[in-house]
């Protein structure tokens, strides 16, 4: 297992520079760069043709190219053009802001959608498998975004006009203030401000994770070894969760192989509209600002944890089916 | 923002620059009259949908950065803005003025000489000196700096400290902006001297200005920053005003829906930009927000580019589609009613020194001249498609603006209507904001939706002469080059102003724009923060000043005290 492993991820490192190395050529060719923001009747030319010489814009394409993938190398990502921050300082911060709502998510579209999806399996064709359906194809089919704005409207803004006892923050990671507190009150604040994000992010992809359940548990619990589990007495409970969810479970499994990147990567209108400041808000910033260091350093981070999902998803495929640690 | 940001870039730029007029009651005048003392503590919570950059007098990079370099750092004179004019402050009149006089060496002398007081100190403790002012300026000029304030020093000739509180400006000639030229922040020379020029921006107090570590002269140092999420000004201790507020939190709020929403709920004091689509809303659910603006320093326009379309090199032509624009009902219909007035060139009627509003009157909107204008000129609808043509081919271009900005995205289809009136065809383009304003400055364009912020000088030579990058329509007409250039050689203001109104006066009956609309930017203001001035330096300028009543110092909506 190990060794396949290393062989897969020895495999992944001409894709990832290749990626890299296309991602370089892409964002350069894009109109303007990172001085266009200085423009104005103010600033003259020769002011922003020498900001381009500091930031060795100047030179020619292939040689920034070598350069950078010379820094890249040795594990420099340098700096970012947009922050004027090191980029090896920005990357764990957002990733971890990122995490904290991915995690939640996480928890909130596997555990909320698998159970949805068992279900309504066990009780097919009920009213509330058909409850269920209507309500996850709801979810499944709103956009992220309105669905994310209608949250904040009514556990934000609605709360407080109507006088709720719990009013959800709808912006930041903290409360202004809350560095004063005590480290409890700092968790139980950081707790809030996740849920509506989390919620967002997750509800729809987790209505989607209730169909591929349903689906894949209706397959499992007819055939033969279910009935078996049965015949020999056992709980329903102790079939349903140790006997049909385990066989269940692949198509789930890669799943989660597709979700984790686009969850780490592809957060941005989410954490856009919430100012959350993760992953996908700074990839974006950074493109607009034409900010080319933290293009490609965030670029490679993606990159990285595309492959490692896939990893992930293969490593648990063969953890969930014995057939596949045998083969 | 105060000297730094005389210009706002193209389009969205404009969002966070300075206009006009004080808006909320000045603490000042209220201890003035005795009416009401005036409370200490409190935090304010601003939300801004950018963030802080690099406040740094030489190397700032947003309006943001601008409007924290203006109450972070002193400068010799402190620039206000006065019943349409510019006014230069000493010390007597403002506590972020070093200079407590200024004179010229001889009436029509170059050089300048400041009298700085004595006992200013940095915010570590170490003494501000004139060294401190001629290194600045010093490396302003520097090129490798690539400070995009570096034409401010452009008509400098030397700055020498004579000793510690006496500098002297030598000027290459006398020009009315010479104090203007000379008042910008000061940055500390014991912080910044001795590295490489070039990487000034990756200094370590402007990689980690938090702590106190960022050495500034003004009221406000950085406390702390939560990248991507809030920056912490706490007072300076050094400075020789005691802020009233305890702190100022700057949120950095994402999307304008949810920073209007944390607006209505009481968690910000303040929030910029507001959409004039926004008001409505926030009368209706936020009774104890008021709406601040800066009144009319900008201007809205389309620009016709005659290398691309023929048709727009005829004067008549392009004056012609102005008159086909009914402005007052595209103000209507953007909503902005109480907030811009019809344009009709490009000075504003703030700047009393050069607007005339007996020469330069809005295009009125008469689609019927329009018409029979463009039939003159042999554009008719031969074909009977609606759409006029001449020679075969149809009067038909594309209109580029950029994307993001929903008051533009409204003004083109409602433009697009009104000129497919008068039979011509427009398309739109909408482009990121980095494309479509490249594709302006390469005259890679047709026609284009824009808007311009106006410079406190009035040269606006940058943006008419021949060859200029802001030149974005090719304007060249050798009667306003000669009389610009003559302005710009003036030794005062009383002189220069007449040349400068000829000068707009002749590019406004050349029309290489049609102007639409001058208006506010516009702020939400919660009626717990008092203070606040508002005027072209923007609603930053006297933060010092700023106070909330004690009764309701706790963080907004949450209560909590502070």
């Amino acid at each position: 297992m190990i060794g396949y492993l290393l062989r897969r991820m020895l495999g992944a490192i001409p894709l990832l520079l290749g990626i890299l190395t296309i991602i370089f050529f892409i964002i350069h060719l894009a109109p303007g760069d990172p001085t266009a923001r200085f423009f104005s009747p103010q600033v003259s030319p020769e002011v922003i043709e020498q900001m381009r010489h500091n930031l060795g814009l100047d030179q020619p394409l292939h040689i920034q190219y070598l350069k950078w993938m010379k820094s890249f190398l040795t594990g420099d990502f340098g700096y970012s053009l947009g922050q004027g921050r090191p980029i090896s300082e920005i990357m764990p911060e957002v990733l971890w802001n990122t995490l904290q709502l991915t995690l939640v998510s996480l928890v909130i579209i596997f555990v909320v959608g698998m159970l949805i999806g068992i279900v309504q399996a066990v009780r097919q064709y009920s009213v509330a498998d058909n409850v269920l359906t209507v309500l996850a194809l709801f979810f499944y089919s709103m956009p992220t975004f309105w669905f994310a704005l209608m949250l904040s409207l009514i556990f934000a803004l609605k709360a407080s006009q109507w006088g709720w006892p719990v009013v959800l923050p709808s912006s930041g990671m903290a409360t202004v203030g809350t560095e004063w507190l005590g480290r409890g009150a700092i968790l139980r604040d950081r707790l809030l401000h996740l849920i509506l994000p989390a919620t967002a992010l997750g509800i729809g992809t987790a209505a989607g994770v209730a169909r591929y359940m349903r689906g894949a548990m209706l397959e499992v619990i007819h055939q033969d070894f279910i009935r078996t589990a049965r015949a020999k007495g056992l709980s329903e409970r102790t079939v349903i969760f140790k006997h049909a969810l385990r066989n269940a479970m692949i198509p789930i499994i890669t799943l989660l192989g597709l979700y984790l990147p686009f969850l780490l990567s592809g957060a941005v209108l989410v954490e856009t509209i919430f100012a959350w400041p993760g992953m996908g808000s700074t990839v974006v910033n950074a493109i607009f600002q034409r900010d080319y260091p933290l293009v490609m350093a965030t670029s490679f981070v993606i990159a990285v944890i595309v492959v490692l999902g896939n990893l992930l998803s293969d490593v648990l495929y063969a953890v969930v089916d014995p057939r596949i640690r045998a083969e | 923002m105060r000297n730094p940001r005389r210009w706002s870039g193209w389009a969205g730029c404009a969002l966070a620059l300075a206009a006009a007029l004080a808006v909320g009651a000045c603490s000042d005048e209220r201890q003035a009259g005795g009416k009401k003392p005036v409370d200490t503590g409190g935090t304010a919570v601003l939300g801004e949908l950018v963030e802080p950059s690099k406040p740094m007098p030489l190397v700032w990079e947003s309006d943001l950065d601008a409007d924290l370099v203006d109450i972070m750092y002193m400068g010799l004179t402190r620039p206000a803005w006065r019943d349409g004019h510019l006014v230069f402050q000493t010390s007597e009149a403002s506590p972020m003025a070093m200079a407590w006089h200024y004179e010229y060496l001889a009436p029509d002398s170059t050089a300048i000489r400041y009298h700085m007081r004595s006992g200013l100190r940095w915010s570590d403790g170490k003494p501000i000196t004139a060294r401190d002012v001629a290194w600045t300026y010093r490396t302003l000029k520097d090129p490798r700096v690539a400070s995009p304030r570096q034409s401010d020093a452009a008509q400098i000739d030397s700055v020498v400290a004579e000793n510690d509180s006496t500098v002297t400006f030598h000027f290459k000639r006398r020009y009315p902006d010479m104090v203007f030229n000379s008042s910008i922040h000061v940055a500390p020379e014991h912080v910044y001297a001795g590295g490489d020029p070039g990487q000034i921006r990756t200094h370590p107090t402007l990689v980690h200005p938090e702590g106190g570590r960022l050495v500034v002269s003004g009221p406000f140092l950085v406390e702390s920053w939560q990248h991507g999420q809030q920056m912490t000004l706490a007072p300076n201790p050094n400075f020789s005003v005691r802020p009233r507020l305890a702190r100022i939190v700057i949120r950095a709020e994402k999307d304008r829906t949810t920073a209007l929403t944390e607006m209505k709920l009481g968690h910000l004091d303040f929030l910029r930009p507001l959409g004039f689509d926004q008001l409505q809303e926030l009368h209706e659910q936020a009774p104890n927000v008021r709406v601040a603006r800066q009144e009319k320093r900008y201007y809205e326009y389309l620009a016709w580019n005659p290398l691309t379309v023929p048709a727009f090199r005829d004067r008549d032509v392009r004056r012609a589609l102005g008159q086909a624009i009914d402005v007052p009902y595209l103000i209507e219909g953007l909503k902005m009613q109480d907030y811009a007035v019809p344009a009709s060139g490009p000075y504003p009627p703030i700047f009393k020194a050069v607007y005339d509003s007996a020469a330069m009157r809005p295009l009125r909107f008469d689609p019927e001249a329009a018409k029979r204008t463009l039939e003159a000129k042999g554009w008719r609808d031969t074909d009977g498609d609606g759409v006029r043509d001449r020679d075969g081919k149809p009067f038909r271009f594309t209109l580029l603006t950029n994307s993001g900005n929903q008051r533009r995205a409204d003004a083109v289809i409602i433009v697009q209507q009104q000129l497919k009136a008068v039979g011509v065809d427009m398309q739109i383009q909408q482009m990121e904001y980095a494309t479509a304003s490249s594709r302006f400055y390469k005259h890679e364009y047709e026609a284009a939706l824009g808007s311009w912020g106006v410079a406190l000088s009035p040269d606006f030579s940058a943006m008419w002469s021949p060859r200029q990058t802001f030149n974005i329509t090719s304007y060249d007409n050798p009667e306003v080059n000669r009389l610009m250039k003559e302005a710009a050689s003036q030794p005062t203001e009383a002189l220069a102003s007449p040349l400068w109104r000829q000068a707009a006066q002749k590019i406004v009956d050349d029309q290489p724009y049609t102007w639409l609309y001058y208006y506010d930017q516009l702020f939400a203001v919660s009626d717990r923060l008092q203070g606040m001035r508002i005027d072209v330096y923007g609603p930053y300028q006297n933060a010092w000043e700023w106070w909330i009543p004690a009764d309701r110092q706790g963080t907004p909506g949450t209560g909590k005290p502070q």
